[in-house]
């Protein structure tokens, strides 16, 4: 099972490749674009088939929580990109050109789409009944192995894609430019437009944008979740808000993970990872709990900064998911609000402060108690 | 053993879906009729007194969303599915009428050619014949998103380099030095800018006769 596994993570990035090379005419006119399927396909079973043996256990990328994200990072990008009636014209030709053949490009795309759900919930049924164990030592690694050079240079090629890609796609150079303007003037109303304008994708594209706004760090994720609760009502809003927060939050915390240890050591010194894991270790498995409460504090530099250290997902995801909500809420309360009644307004002004303030509050609180516990001198005297 | 059976199980559930796909759509596209008395196996017909030449074509529907520079280009051609329209036709057949109906040959590019040179010979009007009505080609697409009033179609001629080159392509939209016949509203290397309406033209798969007439 872990062979079919494999396939089909290269037939899903097989797949997305092929419909990226579209974005340039100049390849598509030239060449069978659909070649890039079993291509793409044989090169990732070849790296198995060599690194597979090499590592101590699957290579994690295989894993299925990883092929489930792979399946849907490349499903919102090309749906971000073409939309979703020239996405399944294009899949259709590039399979039926593939086989010169005449089938109907909507016959054919829905066959691809059926056969990639069926092949996704076996893999689903497997991951159940036959479930990968953990890497032994995954979480843990100082010393560059074979393992973490793998993991660098897939996160590598993951950002060198994305960075070329804005160079020579022009439908994703325009998307990025679009959005990136739009959060960085705070443009909550022309975000709105953007979202609602892709009709009922729109709470996906709004996932993929969350997600887009995690990597580049300094964008403002507020925004998004104003445009989520003007759309689609504060409650509905914050739970899509929150969830792609997470999805987005993870990313971060495996691209820092993907770079890991040791080269990171080499880019920032040893020093400055010592001295960020001081500061994990003051403040325990609280720390992101504390720095996603604060507004203030950039949510995406937690999660890279989380990567960097040994914590573990699970405990990074539970942090993230209670840290949030908080902030999460009250936003969405304060976007929902935007169309209504001045008292709403009102009401949620009072939130963003209790919500400042209640955070300052409870890091006190826990500096004072991690103090106690240095020190063992009681509360009052600290 | 198990895992083998569910292995063998699962890729022939696959291959089940994929064969009732595709066989049902091979059934919608195999209907193939009479369309203003041309079949796939006589494509192409010519009317000397009313200097007209009849192609027929099948509609790609992916240049509907995508843009393209081919209008027809023969199936067995490199570029058989690079165009808005395919055809059994071939380039030399729709050559040799042209010249039969008492179209001149230009013959004024070639792979050298400067940028935005633009091609020569006997002025052609382009028809589609959608529900029994001639529609003119400009009407039917878009260039860069936006409508276009004349596409001035030539007989560029470029038979020797298009027998050397096999690309099948019968009717480019811009100037081109491969293509029997070309647009010369735009030039050379103009690129791949043009996009059909679906609006105006039938669905992926339909069959559809192109009226080429010499004005």
């Amino acid at each position: 099972m872990t062979r079919l596994r494999i396939l089909y993570n290269g037939v899903v990035i097989g797949i997305l490749c092929a419909l990226l090379a579209w974005q340039s005419t100049w390849l598509q006119m030239r060449i069978s674009l659909g070649w890039l399927i079993p291509v793409v396909t044989v090169l990732v079973y070849c790296c198995y088939l060599f690194y597979g043996k090499h590592l101590q256990q699957n290579w994690a990328i295989f894993r299925f929580s990883e092929t489930l994200i792979i399946s849907a990072v490349s499903f919102l990008l090309l749906l971000a990109i073409y939309q979703w009636h020239p996405l399944s014209v294009v899949l259709g030709e590039t399979v039926r050109e593939l086989f010169n053949a005449d089938w109907s490009l909507s016959v054919t795309a829905g066959s691809v789409f059926v056969l990639l759900i069926i092949w996704l919930l076996v893999l689903v049924l497997d991951s159940y009944r036959h479930p990968v164990p953990k890497l032994n030592q995954g979480d843990q690694i100082t010393k560059l192995t074979l393992q973490s050079k793998i993991s660098l240079g897939v996160t590598i090629g993951f950002i060198i894609l994305l960075i070329a890609g804005y160079y020579f796609i022009p439908g994703y150079r325009h998307f990025i430019d679009t959005v990136s303007v739009m959060l960085a003037k705070l443009d909550i109303k022309a975000l709105r437009n953007y979202i609602a304008g892709f009709g009922i994708w729109g709470p996906l594209i709004s996932t993929f944008l969350m997600v887009f706004q995690s990597i580049l760090a300094p964008l403002p994720a507020f925004v998004l979740t104003f445009a989520n609760a003007y759309l689609y009502g504060w409650l509905f809003g914050a739970a899509l808000s929150w969830f792609s927060a997470m999805l987005g939050a993870l990313l971060c915390f495996y691209i820092a993970r993907g770079i890991g240890r040791p080269f990171a050591e080499k880019i920032v010194t040893k020093k400055a990872l010592a001295k960020m894991d001081g500061f994990f270790n003051e403040y325990g498995d609280y720390t992101i709990i504390v720095l996603r409460l604060l507004p203030f504090v950039s949510f995406d530099e937690v999660s890279y900064g989380a990567g960097f250290t040994d914590m573990k997902v699970g405990k990074f995801l539970i942090a993230t998911g209670i840290g949030q909500l908080p902030a999460t809420i009250v936003y969405s309360f304060v976007g929902g609000s935007l169309g209504g009644s001045k008292l709403m307004l009102f009401m949620a002004l009072i939130a963003v402060i209790l919500l400042v303030v209640v955070s300052l509050f409870v890091r006190k609180i826990l500096q004072k108690r991690q103090a106690k516990k240095k020190t063992g001198v009681p509360n009052d005297q600290v | 053993m198990k895992k083998k059976q569910i292995f063998i199980s699962v890729m022939t559930a696959l291959l089940l879906v994929l064969g009732i796909g595709f066989s049902l759509s091979s059934n919608s596209q195999a209907a193939t009729k009479s369309v203003a008395g041309l079949t796939t196996s006589k494509p192409i017909k010519y009317d000397k007194q009313k200097k007209e030449i009849t192609i027929l074509t099948t509609v790609n529907g992916t240049y509907l969303t995508q843009p393209t520079r081919h209008v027809i280009v023969n199936v067995d051609g490199s570029n058989g599915n690079k165009s808005l329209l395919k055809t059994e036709a071939t380039p030399k057949a729709f050559y040799q009428d042209l010249k039969k109906v008492g179209a001149k040959a230009g013959n004024n590019l070639t792979a050298k050619s400067k940028a935005g040179s633009k091609i020569k010979g006997s002025s052609l009007a382009v028809y589609f014949l959608i529900n029994g009505k001639r529609v003119k080609a400009e009407k039917a697409v878009q260039v860069n998103g936006k409508n276009v009033k004349n596409l001035d179609f030539k007989f560029g001629g470029n038979m020797t380099t298009n027998n050397k080159m096999k690309t099948g392509c019968v009717l480019c939209f811009d100037s081109c030095p491969v293509g029997i016949a070309s647009g010369a509203k735009y030039g050379f290397q103009y690129g791949e800018h043009f996009t059909g309406k679906s609006s105006v033209l039938p669905k992926d798969g339909s069959q559809l006769a192109v009226v080429i007439k010499v004005k």
